[in-house]
């Protein structure tokens, strides 16, 4: 017998409660505690990694090759993508006696002979004399290893790499690489390595630094991409950024340049792929909700299974408040066990997650270098937050119920199941499920920069999946009547009659997994729609026979181009009947980078560019965008643009050109799902007027008889550093990098399928364990051990059907949201609602298999355990 | 964090400076044309335009130091529209004294010709950054910041010709051909113009003093610094003076002392003829240096005759230039004259020592 | 045929031993009482008549079967098919309503549904409880519960009923019908039954009670005073 408690605290009693009772309880069933935490610390781990990998993925975007300087104070860049040296030798005379750390950069495209894709290089000049007046703008300084002999200066086929260069293709400093910069082929000798310092992102592996002459004279191009600036530190520091801004605002503004801050920079830049990292850590949430319900259901079973002893103890005195603390505390503990453990697991999880999201990042978006994923005191504190809030959640109602418990009932009644009575009310469910329509009709919400965060869709979808969680009491008459026409089997019925008035542990289970369920088949039917929209887009714009591009133009930053010279000659080619040439540059609109491309269309109305409309333009021909309107020129801007911008068709605005700013008419919007940046097409001979004769890529028409196969080869070996690449290969690569833009995403489902299943088989096992007294009941009815578990798998098999079912719809309504509603707001892409039926079929049978399965095996071992009868 | 291999490239860049391409170096009966001579010189390996000076306000002094270097790669021209030049190197210094506090401050600058540093070979107009030195009408301007720490705009104007050292117009430095300078001084100067510090503009004014040296060679093997002093006496007269040291201890026979008398009259010295002794050890705690911050200079005083005994006084004790680019580190610094017979100061001068932390002869050959 | 045989059947459980040597016979549709202190071994007895627990010698006759010599399967079968038990605490199905407990069994061994629909409306009048055969356990009294379990022990016909303190939880009132039902349906059956109890009033419906004390028998064939009280 428990001995009466010395203190009338509630903490005092809640301490021995959990002394004696609880922590007895774990270690006897260990194993179901040890399932109960790993279940908590995944979710916190899935949550914590997706956190950390987000911000690793992208923080070293901006340090390392954005930023040569350091944190400059300041960045110069041009709209329409280039600065003269004629401006940077203006800036410095601006600049007068004003103290300031001037440094230009250039940054190139580049590859690496032979390596094709994988050898992708970002070439980056800067004044290597002037660049050591840095140590005049910080402290730091450590002490490096011996230099290497020649001279760098000046020098255009000389550079510096990274360790993680040479790690990487081998080699060491005095060896030389074969190089194209700009197309233009270099032998470049590596003349040292550049040092790691620990407090800096690593060194990318396709960094080349070279002296900046030297790197305008390999690449043929005498322009900057920015200039950095630095204030000198000191005591007025102040008054030399305020007389600095005045001078830069006014030089930018004369010269049609920009004038921004890193911060502003890297804003508008992670601005990009925040969407789709928002999205993540949403999911990611999701992930801990799911959690959630099952800790619950453990929790309540707990609760159930103890109540004889808790009943014993309210007779003896001890108060509801008391057994609520002692049960608080058991999930305040399950929760900081949990959370550790997530938070380690979390840790190891983002190291792999980090790759997958980087690479997501890149393809998408912008290239990016990964720091090391760093956990952070902060970020320690809020996934251990949220895993012990969620857990002490779970707790609540449990605890409640528990201090419910009244002394005399409990001898009546033997160990009857209740708890979570208000699940029963399916009212709420529907009550729930309007709220979620009315927030999911909602437009999105736009933050300062200018991100769409589409909260209706959010906060619809966490309320369809609360509602469901009411509403799924109803299907269990329904499964439960199946199975007992489905088969007539003493134990079926027995099984079916189990289902047929479900306590509230039985919907709390069914509710868990459909969540999990509905999460899982939401993103699958997000990405199949997604794979069945991009299919069809290929379909409609890949017309052509070959496309040849520069290296690299599968990365959305990567500035290789065809020269002028190289592309005549492939239109003179045999076999080549007729060439799209498109071009395509990056320009700054707004605040936001957005594509400027252009197309030459060959005259053959059945070859041009085919475009899915979602605003027709009245011409759509090839040479509808020819005809300008005075000063104004048509143009045709992509979904993205038109939502980012809120443009409609006939709108007009300004964007730059390195021959100043040029008006353009919207005279329709189409669908692009190539990348989620805006992009506005104009006729190329104006962009060949604007900017040069280069072209990105090229669409080529074979006569009549000539072999794809051939031509292509033909032109890889006289270009060898082209991409050449045949339609069916072009779709097949197209489709590759989705399915890999959707790594994490598959990821997440699988994990979200695992908790689920996981809990149902964990649920199962709580649901026999306190059956036990009815099992031996059965038992001396004549079952066999075997007819037991048939029983158990039956109950499994209608639960995870309860569930299932309920879980398929709640996707449907999530998918919903998901396409119509979150997709079109975050990244501006219509897509067409595709649902993967083959895998939700094989989804559903592996839940039922695997549910079966569990409680078969949970029923035959539990099968010969003894009652709690006593003499 | 760039420092750390900001210091490997230059090391790398600069290549040493034994080779023997084909510059020009000086020779007797050379005749100057100005103001194209003030300007640069891209066919000789070396030269610099420095100026020092002390600046005063109603109750306050300072001594400032300003230096142009100009390090040639490539003899010959220079090519104006080339935004990054590889035939010269800019290094630049800026110094600051002030004894009121005990601060003091400076920078060192290094960058190649073009867009960001260059001196012209018509006039005197360099720039180095945002410091330049510029011949403005009869006087010369010069803009000098320190960080966001200080700033100085100055007019100089000088108050007595153009002086040229050497017995024979170069000033030589050793006992080969090419180890010689053109050495040209204006050794007096008025100055005013404003000094930013402390957050605070003052108005300023004083006296200064501006060398400028051409020459493809500075020191022979043998030699490892020189300490070096320029005298502004209250009298209007001047002393330019140095002992080069040598790996034996003793000065090189190449020392000289120079007076300038009110006219512009030079009058040379040689080491049998004066004495410098090194008095007043100074230990820099950033190079670990000693530097004898007070020396005793004993020299014949041409007008009068008499032996006369001066000690220079720095105003404050830490002067040291520190590496930075370049890595040299030498001590820079105002100080007062102390005549030791009569016991008073008779005039002001800046000192500077080199060769005490690192070996600039290397870097100067 | 007898309806049960035990012979010399021995069980301990480590180094207690709780049945020493206990043997005795039940003729068809005879009703015996089994009586003795807490510990004497009366519930061990019952569950190895039972086939719940298998004795560590002796033997065992059910009819014509020797419990020594089925395996696990052959005991399930025997519960099945020839023995039902009842129990103090009813132990009733709590998700099926008192005509499901009742047809239950039925289902295990295969009938088909008319014939168990026809079954367990006769056993459920039989019983009284034709007004009540659809609620559920926790809507019946202690008495109605009882009468389901009884409803259910019968379902299979079996040869022989063990009853575990059948009225240790009703009133007496109550407790005075249930035996009477038993009494009555045994008889009309002719089923043997096997009561282990307490209460002298069992006692009453049966020809015999078996007195045990420290796993043996002190058999007689009258009333004895109950010593537990």
């Amino acid at each position: 017998m428990p001995t009466t408690p010395q203190h009338s605290s509630s903490g005092g009693v809640a301490m021995l409660l959990w002394r004696r009772m609880i922590w007895r309880h774990w270690k006897s069933e260990f194993r179901l505690t040890a399932l109960l935490v790993g279940v908590l610390a995944l979710g916190v781990a899935v949550f914590l990694s997706i956190r950390l990998a987000n911000k690793a993925a992208v923080s070293g975007f901006t340090l390392f090759t954005e930023s040569i300087s350091g944190e400059s104070d300041f960045i110069i860049r041009s709209p329409a993508g280039k600065i003269e040296l004629e401006d940077l030798v203006a800036l410095r005379k601006q600049l007068g006696a004003t103290p300031m750390g001037v440094f230009p950069v250039a940054e190139k495209s580049g590859v690496l002979i032979g390596e094709g894709e994988n050898g992708l290089l970002r070439v980056v000049g800067t004044d290597l004399v002037a660049l050591q007046n840095l140590r005049n703008y910080t402290e730091s300084l450590t002490n490096i290893a011996a230099p290497a002999d020649s001279p760098m200066l000046n020098r255009s086929d000389a550079g510096f790499v990274g360790q993680e260069f040479l790690d990487r293709w081998g080699g060491e400093a005095g060896d030389s690489f074969q190089v194209a910069i700009n197309g233009r082929s270099v032998d470049l000798e590596i003349v040292g390595v550049l040092p790691a310092d620990p407090n800096r992102p690593e060194v990318p592996d396709n960094l080349i630094l070279m002296d900046l002459p030297g790197l305008l004279e390999a690449s043929g191009d005498e322009s900057l991409t920015r200039i950095e600036l630095r204030i000198p530190p000191g005591e007025h520091e102040e008054k030399t950024r305020g007389t600095a801004m005045s001078l830069l605002t006014s030089f930018a503004d004369e010269r049609g340049l920009l004038l921004e801050t890193p911060e502003q920079r890297k804003g508008s830049i992670t601005t990009m792929s925040a969407a789709f990292r928002l999205n993540l850590a949403i999911l990611s949430m999701l992930s801990l909700l799911v959690g959630l319900y099952l800790i619950m259901q453990a929790m309540e079973a707990a609760v159930i299974k103890r109540r004889g002893e808790i009943a014993i103890l309210r007779s003896l005195g001890v108060t509801p408040r008391q057994i609520r603390a002692a049960w608080m505390v058991e999930s305040l503990v399950l929760g900081v066990v949990g959370s550790i453990s997530g938070i380690v697991l979390g840790r190891l999880l983002a190291e792999g997650l980090v790759g997958a999201i980087a690479q997501t990042v890149n393809t998408l978006y912008y290239e990016t270098t990964t720091t090391a994923v760093s956990l952070s005191g902060g970020e320690i504190a809020f996934s251990f937050g949220f895993g012990v809030v969620a857990s002490v959640l779970a707790g609540v109602v449990p605890s409640r119920e528990a201090s419910t418990t009244p002394p005399a009932q409990v001898m009546k009644q033997g160990t009857a199941g209740g708890g979570f009575r208000i699940l029963e009310e399916w009212g709420w469910g529907i009550a729930l499920g309007v709220i979620a329509t009315i927030f999911a009709l909602q437009p999105a919400f736009h933050t300062d920069d200018g991100v769409a965060i589409p909260v209706g869709g959010y906060v619809a979808s966490a309320l369809i999946v609360l509602a469901f969680t009411f509403l799924i009491g109803v299907l269990f008459p329904v499964v439960s009547k199946g199975l007992g026409r489905f088969r007539k089997s003493a134990m079926c019925s027995y099984a079916a009659s189990q289902l047929r008035n479900p306590g509230g542990r039985h919907r709390l289970t069914a509710a868990g997994l459909a969540a999990a369920i509905g999460m899982a088949a939401a993103m699958g039917i997000l990405v199949k729609s997604f794979e069945s929209t991009l299919t069809s887009w290929i379909e409609q714009m890949l017309k052509a026979d070959l496309y040849v591009s520069a290296p690299g133009s599968n990365s959305l930053v990567n500035e290789n181009v065809i020269p002028k010279d190289t592309w005549t000659r492939i239109e003179a080619m045999p076999g080549v009947d007729g060439v799209d040439k498109l071009r395509r540059y990056s320009i700054s609109l707004g605040e936001r980078e957005v594509y400027l491309g252009g197309s030459d269309y060959h005259d053959d109305p059945e070859r041009y560019l085919q475009l899915i409309w979602l605003q027709e333009p009245q011409e759509t021909g090839p040479n509808a965008l020819a005809n300008r309107n005075g000063e104004v020129f048509p143009a045709w801007g992509s979904e993205a643009l038109q939502r980012k911008f809120g443009l409609e068709k006939g709108d007009r605005f300004a964007i730059p050109t390195p021959q100043g700013e040029r008006q353009v008419e919207l005279t329709g919007v189409y669908a692009d799902y190539g990348n989620e940046t805006g992009t506005i097409i104009v006729h190329r001979s104006f962009l060949r007027e604007w900017f040069d004769d280069d072209v990105s890529q090229m669409a080529i028409y074979l006569t009549e008889g000539s072999a794809p196969e051939e031509v292509t080869e033909a032109i890889q070996r006289e270009f060898p550093l082209l991409n050449v690449r045949t339609n069916q290969r072009l779709r097949a690569e197209s489709l590759r990098i989705f399915h890999q833009t959707f790594a994490v995403t598959y990821a997440l489902e699988a994990i979200a399928v695992f908790i689920a299943v996981s809990g149902l088989g964990m649920a199962l096992a709580g649901l026999l364990l306190e059956r036990r007294n009815e099992l031996s009941t059965l038992k001396s009815l004549g079952a066999t051990r075997r007819d037991i578990a048939t029983a158990a798998l039956w109950e499994g098999v209608g639960l995870s059907l309860v569930g299932l079912t309920g879980g398929f719809l709640m996707s449907f309504l999530l998918g919903w949201i998901l396409i119509d509603v979150i997709n079109p707001q975050s990244f501006g892409w219509t897509l067409m609602y595709r649902v993967p039926w083959v895998s939700f079929v094989a989804l559903a049978i592996i839940t039922m298999v695997t549910a079966g399965g569990v409680a078969w095996f949970v029923g035959y071992r539990n099968a010969n355990l003894q009652s709690d009868r006593r003499e | 964090m760039k420092t750390v291999w900001i210091t490997l490239l230059i090391a790398m860049s600069l290549p040493s400076f034994a080779e023997e391409a084909e510059w020009s170096y000086p020779k007797q009966g050379t005749e100057f044309t100005f103001p194209r001579d003030h300007g640069s010189h891209p066919d000789f390996k070396i030269e610099w335009w420095y100026i020092t000076g002390h600046m005063m306000t109603h109750h306050r002094r300072y001594g400032f130091q300003a230096t142009f270097f100009r390090l040639g790669q490539k003899p010959g021209e220079v090519d104006e529209s080339d935004e990054f030049g590889g035939s010269q190197i800019y290094m630049a210094h800026m110094g600051l004294s002030d004894p009121q506090t005990g601060r003091f401050l400076h920078e060192e600058r290094l960058n190649r010709e073009g867009w960001n540093a260059g001196a012209s070979v018509e006039d005197l107009d360099l720039f180095n950054g945002n410091w330049s030195l510029k011949r403005k009408g009869s006087g010369i301007a010069l803009n000098g910041t320190i960080r966001s720490d200080a700033g100085f705009s100055l007019n100089l104007l000088p108050t007595k010709p153009l002086v040229r050292f050497g017995e024979t117009g170069i000033s030589k430095k050793g006992k080969g051909e090419k180890a010689a300078s053109y050495y040209l001084t204006y050794p007096r100067m008025e100055l005013d113009g404003e000094l930013t510090l402390n957050g605070e503009t003052l108005r300023v004014a004083g006296q200064a003093w501006m060398d400028h040296e051409i020459s493809s060679s500075q020191l022979e093997r043998g030699q490892i610094g020189w300490d070096w002093t320029c005298i502004q006496f209250e009298d209007g007269r001047e002393i330019m003076g140095y002992i080069l040291r040598t790996e034996s201890g003793e000065p090189s026979p190449f020392s000289r002392l120079v007076w300038i008398d009110e006219k512009g009259k030079l009058t040379h010295q040689t080491p049998e003829e004066y004495s410098w002794k090194q008095e007043g050890g100074w230990t820099s705690p950033n190079t670990g240096a000693t530097y004898p911050v007070k020396p005793v200079i004993e020299t014949t005083d041409p007008k009068s005759g008499k032996k006369r005994t001066f000690q220079l006084i720095p105003i404050m004790e830490a002067q040291e230039m520190t590496g930075g680019a370049g890595g040299v580190s030498y001590w820079e610094g105002a100080c007062d004259v102390l005549d030791l017979s009569l016991g008073e100061v008779v005039g002001k001068a800046y000192l500077e020592m080199t060769g005490y932390a690192d070996n600039i002869a290397d870097k100067l050959r | 045929m007898k309806a049960l045989q035990v012979s010399r059947v021995t069980k301990s459980y480590g180094k207690t031993t709780v049945l020493n040597g206990v043997s005795f016979e039940m003729a068809p549709g005879e009703r015996v009482a089994l009586m003795g202190p807490s510990g004497s071994g009366k519930s061990t007895l019952l569950n190895c008549v039972g086939g719940i627990d298998r004795p560590d010698s002796g033997e065992i006759r059910v009819g014509d079967a020797d419990l020594s010599g089925l395996d696990e399967t052959g005991l399930c079968q025997l519960r099945r098919e020839k023995v039902s038990t009842i129990f103090q605490f009813f132990h009733l199905l709590p998700t099926l309503s008192a005509a499901e407990n009742v047809e239950f069994p039925l289902q295990l061994l295969g009938w088909e549904e008319a014939k168990r629909r026809e079954k367990v409306e006769s056993l459920i009048a039989e019983v009284g409880l034709a007004k009540r055969s659809h609620a559920r356990p926790h809507e019946l009294s202690g008495g109605e519960m009882q009468r389901v379990a009884i409803a259910r022990a019968l379902a299979i016909q079996p040869e022989l009923i063990l009853a575990d303190e059948p009225t240790g939880n009703l009133d007496s009132a109550t407790g005075d019908a249930i035996l009477s039902l038993l009494e009555d349906l045994s008889e009309r059956h002719g089923i043997a039954m096997l009561l282990v109890t307490h209460s002298r009033r069992v006692t009453e419906i049966c020809s015999r009670t078996l007195k045990m004390r420290d796993g043996e028998i002190v058999e007689s064939d009258e009333v004895v005073a109950d010593e537990s009280r």
